[in-house]
């Protein structure tokens, strides 16, 4: 999934006074005008984090005291936090960052999930599945449970069950060409007819022909409680990517009906253990306890209670005066002015925990766009980057630094390994960027590094602007967009001489394999090639470890790539591995994973200490 | 009678030794003696001084950073702390002195001049003339300054990632480079903050053009430009630079808005609102990386402001005493 990396909102508030005194007709009589411009705004900021896998945090999800039902009445059990930035859709077919994935995975159920513990895939929707011998088909069989479910006012109203034509009407929908899903290349590397039927041209196909596409993708119902995908090759990890929200349920009467509109509340139908009641844009969301859920009895949790706060320190204030529960995903972990601090303070220094978070913070060069073009002098740049000194004085949250892509946790991974991945050598970086012309960074044309706007971007790219500056004696001029903006300025279908040379982007982990990371991001087909890293030798490589079942070999391909990647032509520059910082109040017992899949229904809070603590 | 008739003269030769003091020297010693406004005025000198003379004041260069002395507090090294980067606050403060006082001075100049011009013409000149050129005012005055600034900011950043730009666009990007990315602000900010000038010296002329010197001059045969810029402006200038010196703090204020939300100078460029920006997030740890910042652009907007008030009561004939 992409990284929430939000830009933050600026709140304006523009006073004009103006004070018009007239005077008499006196030569000497001043007439003034006063006008004051008096501009507050507040910015943003960029807590990412995290990485690895091993984490022992014991799962205790029993739930042992009942409130009285009259003080639970008058006093749900709440939790409140806050989100980073607003997220950009609900819809499980629209989704892609982080933000957005932490909502639907509260309200939409997939066939499968990941245990937070061991990683494992385990049952959700789907009790069992099975794989034939060949391994390239997969038939999922659901639980007859499962309600779709529709909030409207203070009424649940049940519109019958989950059924296996949902699943396939849901990745159809994501495939659909017409929906547009960010998402849609993921599918379309396993599913059979998945890339003819998302890759087709709709202005040229007749209703029919495209019908026959949609018809042709390997996703069946074979009953209302079994349904079958077909793969184009045996693929281990596709019992982990149908936990994708791409790969969930969708309601079809009420996208139909509503269009666009049907994710907002009192319109969206959902089937998980949390319902939409509130979503004011920009404002808040509003999420209670499904009651009609299977699982419904054992969530203790009754309301979550969200704002949106653009600020990292204005998230940090709010934790320490006992407004919010945890500080961390889906809002902000501690600023990173304050890591010292929050370390040594007696009391938040119990509270913090730094856990492994399987994403990767990495600049990427526009390999398409002059001088970028030569990769000499992407060498030069990554060269030049002091990763270790990043880490050690400005992040100080554990965090690693990165010679590949592939964050390690995830099957295929090169993390750390010696042969792999440019480190920093100011030496080299300067005979490097000699070598491509440029001798002492003169004759270079004015490079542009862009970021989205976050606090924290903002300072890492200085940082790593300062370095530039010292070894290459480049000046690089930085930009910042907000993050819709900046999303659209990178698609690979925008034109190069709108891109930067050089921009920040984040990568987490939707499943643990590696064909995630360098097939979905970096293939030259995918939506995700922002670094216009157009590679055939590459792209054979990802292929070939596609339909590998060897999985030492496997693991060789995706090393090959890697060093393809990033030693022979150098594409993008990782930076760091990604840590995962929280801070969270004692009397809430939470449970998290390093893929940020927070599973809030498995939470507890001690209520009487939560009452006692923010004197509720 | 020869008494009396000494004592007319003595009247008399008061009164023109009087005159010989221009409005602007009788200003001066109004202004002076207003000590706040006095004080504020030595305070704008002063800063003035450091700006110019920031390469050999402060002890560090804008952008020279230290990494393993970042968030130093107050000391030896760093007489007012070092910031995340571990570049000296104290330098980078005396650096963004330059930039603020640059926005100040060229868009309080740009619209001194502008506006001076437009409204001159148009009051003098009266009638249709003076009701076209008004009404552009009017309509010029409901553009949104801050929406038309970050519209350019926006337009040109893009424009100067595009590689193969030339002629007057790359001129323009080149010259916006070398001013840390403000090029556009000061345009902006010149071009659309003229017409309140303009109002101003229009309403001044009106009242004037049908005085006796006016008439006189006219009479006999002084050119229009000659009667304009002779005679005219300089009994209009002394509001007018009251009211441009009222708006300097609104400049200031705007260059640092913009830079705090990053569409105003490039960093590294020690703007006070970029470095008010970064002190933001550590301010629960580290407040004195945003205190330095934040007290020099108040203390330099609020001596703008005593100054302008200074000038406006100066330029009073009732307030004399």
């Amino acid at each position: 999934m992409r990284t929430r990396s939000r830009w933050f909102g600026a709140l304006a508030i523009l006073t004009i006074l103006a004070v018009v005194l007239s005077g008499c007709g006196s030569a000497a009589t001043p007439q003034v005008v006063k006008e004051t411009v008096e501009v507050v705004k507040e910015v943003e900021k960029v807590v990412e984090q995290t990485v690895e896998v091993v984490k022992e945090v014991e799962v205790e999800v029993v739930v042992t005291a009942t409130p009285d039902p009259a003080a639970a009445a008058a006093e749900p059990v709440t939790l409140d936090f806050i989100f980073g930035s607003e997220p950009p859709t609900l819809d499980p077919a629209l989704t892609e960052d982080t933000t957005s994935v932490w909502v639907v995975e509260q309200m939409f159920l997939a066939l499968t999930d990941y245990d937070d513990d061991t990683l494992e895939v385990i049952p959700e929707l789907a009790t069992s599945w099975d794989v034939s011998e060949d391994g390239t088909v997969y038939t999922f069989h659901m639980r007859d449970d499962a309600k779709w479910v529709q909030l409207v006012g203070d009424e649940v109203v049940e519109l019958g069950p989950v059924t296996a034509n949902d699943v396939v009407y849901g990745i159809l929908r994501t495939l659909d060409p017409t929906t547009a899903a960010p998402y849609s290349y993921v599918p379309t590397t396993v599913l059979v007819g998945a890339e003819e039927f998302a890759f087709a041209d709709t202005t040229a196909l007749s209703a029919e022909e495209l019908q026959a596409l949609r018809d042709g993708v390997g996703a069946k119902a074979l009953d209302d409680y079994t349904v079958e995908f077909t793969l184009k090759q045996p693929a281990a990890y596709f019992p982990a990517m149908t936990s994708l929200w791409i790969f969930r349920p969708q309601p079809q009467a009420t996208i139909d009906e509503f269009g666009d509109r049907w994710i907002e509340p009192g319109l969206i139908v959902t089937n998980g253990p949390y319902l939409l009641q509130e979503w004011g844009h920009g404002s808040h969301l509003k999420l209670i306890k499904n009651p009609l859920w299977y699982d419904a009895d054992q969530v203790q949790i009754e309301v979550l209670n969200a704002p949106i706060v653009a600020e990292a320190s204005t998230g940090m204030a709010m934790y320490e005066n006992g407004e919010i529960d945890f500080a961390g995903d889906p809002g902000w972990g501690p600023p990173l002015p304050d890591m010292d601090r929050v370390k040594a303070d007696p009391v938040l220094s119990t509270e913090l925990a730094i856990l492994p978070r399987l994403c990767t913070y990495y600049f990427g060069f526009v390999n398409t766009k002059a001088p970028m073009d030569d990769e000499l002098v992407r060498k030069a740049f990554s060269y030049a980057i002091d990763r270790q000194t990043l880490i050690d004085t400005l992040l100080k949250g554990e965090q690693v630094p990165a010679n590949s892509f592939t964050c390690p946790g995830i099957f295929g991974n090169v993390g750390g390994d010696p042969e792999v991945g440019l480190l920093f050598d100011p030496e080299k970086a300067r005979q490097t960027l000699a070598d491509a012309g440029y001798p002492n960074g003169e004759g270079l044309p004015p490079i542009t590094l862009m970021i989205n706007q976050s606090e924290a971007h903002l300072q890492i790219a200085q940082a790593i602007q300062a370095m530039w500056k010292e070894v290459l004696n480049v000046e690089v001029i930085l930009e910042q967009q907000e993050w819709a903006v900046y999303l659209e300025t990178l698609k690979p279908d925008s034109p190069d001489e709108d891109k930067p040379h050089i921009f920040r982007m984040g990568w987490c982990a939707d499943y643990l394999d590696a064909n995630n990371w360098l097939a979905d991001v970096l293939h030259s087909n995918s939506t995700s090639n922002y670094v216009r890293f157009l590679n055939p030798e590459f792209d054979a490589l990802v292929e070939q470890a596609q339909v590998e079942s060897d999985p030492a070999v496997r693991a060789d391909l995706y090393r090959q790539a890697e060093i393809i990647l990033n030693n022979d032509v150098t594409a993008m520059a990782p930076i760091y591995f990604y840590t995962r910082i929280d801070l969270t109040k004692p009397y809430l017992n939470r449970i998290v994973n390093p893929l940020s899949m927070d599973h809030v229904w498995k939470w507890t809070i001690d209520w009487e200490a939560k009452k006692a603590a923010t004197g509720r | 009678m020869a008494v009396q008739q000494l004592d007319v003269q003595q009247v008399f030769a008061e009164r023109a030794q009087r005159r010989q003091r221009s409005p602007f020297a009788e200003a001066f010693s109004q202004l002076i003696r207003n000590r706040v406004a006095a004080a504020a005025g030595v305070f704008i000198i002063l800063l003035i001084v450091m700006a110019i003379s920031a390469d050999l004041i402060a002890p560090y260069g804008f952008d020279e950073t230290h990494f393993a002395d970042n968030y130093t507090l107050p000391g030896d090294a760093y007489p007012l702390g070092a910031d995340y980067l571990g570049r000296d606050i104290l330098s980078r403060t005396i650096y963004g002195a330059r930039v603020s006082l640059s926005v100040a001075f060229i868009a309080a100049g740009v619209s001194l001049f502008v506006g001076l011009v437009y409204g001159i013409v148009a009051g003098y000149a009266g009638g249709w003339v003076d009701n076209i050129m008004m009404r552009v005012v009017d309509f010029l005055y409901g553009l949104p300054v801050l929406i038309v600034v970050i519209l350019m900011q926006v337009y040109f950043k893009a424009v100067s990632r595009r590689a193969e730009i030339t002629g007057v666009l790359k001129t323009l990007v080149d010259i916006d480079n070398s001013l840390g990315g403000l090029f556009f602000v000061f345009v902006a900010l010149g071009l659309l903050n003229w017409i309140g000038m303009a109002r101003i010296a229009r309403g001044q002329v009106l009242s004037l053009k049908e005085r006796e010197f006016v008439e006189a001059a006219r009479a006999i045969g002084v050119t229009t430009p000659r009667v304009l810029f002779r005679h005219l402006l300089p009994n209009i200038l002394g509001p007018c630079i009251v009211s441009e010196t009222l708006a300097i703090p609104g400049y200031i204020m705007t260059e640092a808005f913009l830079s705090y939300i990053g569409l105003g100078a490039n960093p590294p460029t020690p703007s006070w609102g970029i470095m008010i920006n970064e002190g933001f997030q550590g301010i629960r740890s580290y407040p004195h990386i945003i205190l330095v910042p934040a007290a020099a652009l108040t203390l330099t907007v609020l001596a703008f402001n005593f100054l302008g008030d200074g000038l406006r009561d100066a330029f009073d004939p009732r307030m004399r005493t």
